[in-house]
């Protein structure tokens, strides 16, 4: 159940922050809290989009999964949905809305943390997402497929919510920040196995700081991020990448596409990215795009 | 004390000496024990002092952008850490090791 917090100062916070409004809430099937002026109406807002946009429970999105299509559908799911294919135009299908069966196969079928466990046999196969079809009002899938918005919609949702609060605010959508700060803003990005957290310091802006990984959301057998390659839970270099962009909504795709594609060229547009390998070591990536240890 | 009282007898007899002459008295007479040696070693003190200052000055500011182009964090993260709400000057984004200043939230794997 939400609840409003009062005002006070919060020692994990810099007083620049510590005196404004917050929110926490349990949403996003993470912890989320909502810093700035008018943080009631954008923690509001972020419960309206998931109730819209999630998988776990009845929503339009569930609808659409179920039939295959949906229409009238609600313009928030079209333009989420719409946002999801451009990503995965921009990754060459490496970052899909229809990775979903490939997901309940890997084990991943109820709200985390339901105990997950992949099925036999081999992994249906994804389908293309070029086949989607949707305008204004209707939304059709392709044959089979089934539509998960895990990869890009919390980014989406936080920077749609940001936009709800005035002035200086802060968005912690369970570990993917959105800062606006007319001063450098200080932003811990923990250790995949703990330990002393490094530090980004972001100049006076808008910065997004995302964090995926394979080792949360992880179970025997499996993790969340499907490797829409093989259908399977991706084997990768790094273990937890952090990305850091002006846009969070780049930044969320940005940190995945480097754990499924660490050489991607792509991923020189990131302002910075920092990676963990299974051993600890940290790494960053150049201007030149090669990866060196930190 | 003794010295205080035949300084004083020494001034009134000067001005004694020039109303006899005619001449307006002096009003402001050398002070014994002044010596110009030692008005030209203050000044050189004073100037070298300041010399010095300003040549701390221009290497931490020298300092302060080279560390800027580099994209790293400079001597100016000290005052931001002393104080947060002194503006960061570097407009890149630095990345530290360790945990250096208060940080607003925590990204993280979830």
């Amino acid at each position: 159940m939400p609840s409003a917090t009062t005002p006070a100062p919060d020692a994990t916070l810099p007083t620049a922050v510590a005196g404004l409004p917050q929110r926490r809430l349990r949403a996003l099937g993470t912890e989320v809290v909502v810093i700035g002026q008018r943080a009631e109406a954008a923690a509001a807002e972020l419960q309206r989009l998931e109730a819209l946009l999630t998988r776990f429970r009845p929503s339009p999105l569930t609808t659409l999964n179920a039939e295959g299509r949906l229409s009238p559908a609600p313009p928030e799911l079209i333009e989420a949905l719409r946002h999801a294919l451009a990503v995965a135009s921009d990754t060459g299908g490496l970052i899909t809305p229809l990775i979903l069966p490939a997901l309940r196969w890997a084990g991943y079928r109820n709200a985390w943390p339901a105990p997950a466990e992949p099925q036999p046999g081999d992994p249906p196969a994804t389908a293309d997402w070029r086949e989607v079809r949707l305008d204004d009002a209707a939304i059709h899938l392709p044959e089979g497929a089934a539509v998960d918005l895990g990869g890009t919609a919390k980014s989406w949702i936080a920077v749609r919510c940001l936009q709800q609060l005035l002035g200086e605010a802060l968005i912690d959508a369970g570990g993917d920040v959105i800062s606006r700060s007319p001063e450098t803003a200080a932003i811990d990005v923990a250790r995949p196995r703990g330990g002393e957290p490094l530090q980004v310091l972001l100049p006076p802006g808008t910065w997004g700081v995302a964090t995926s990984g394979v080792l949360a959301r992880s179970w025997r057998g499996g993790h969340h991020l499907i490797d829409p390659r093989t259908g399977r839970p991706a084997q990768t270099r790094f273990v937890q990448v952090t990305a850091i962009h002006p846009d969070l909504r780049r930044a969320e795709v940005l940190a995945k596409l480097a754990l499924l594609a660490p050489l991607a060229p792509a991923l020189t547009g990131a302002s910075v990215l920092i990676a963990f390998d299974a051993s600890g070591g940290v790494w960053r990536l150049g201007d030149d795009g090669v990866w060196g240890q930190a | 004390m003794a010295t205080n009282t035949n300084e004083s007898r020494a001034i009134d007899g000067d001005r004694q000496r020039a109303r006899d002459r005619g001449q307006p008295a002096r009003r402001n007479p050398p002070r014994p024990g002044f010596h110009k040696e030692r008005a030209t070693l203050w000044l050189l003190t004073v100037t070298l002092g300041l010399g010095l200052g300003a040549a701390v000055r221009f290497v931490q500011r020298a300092d302060q952008a080279r560390t800027a182009a580099a994209g790293a964090p400079s001597s100016a993260s000290t005052r931001f850490q002393a104080n947060t709400s002194v503006p960061y000057q570097n407009q890149r984004v630095a990345v530290l090791p360790q945990r250096s200043f208060s940080g607003r939230a925590t990204s993280r794997m979830s």
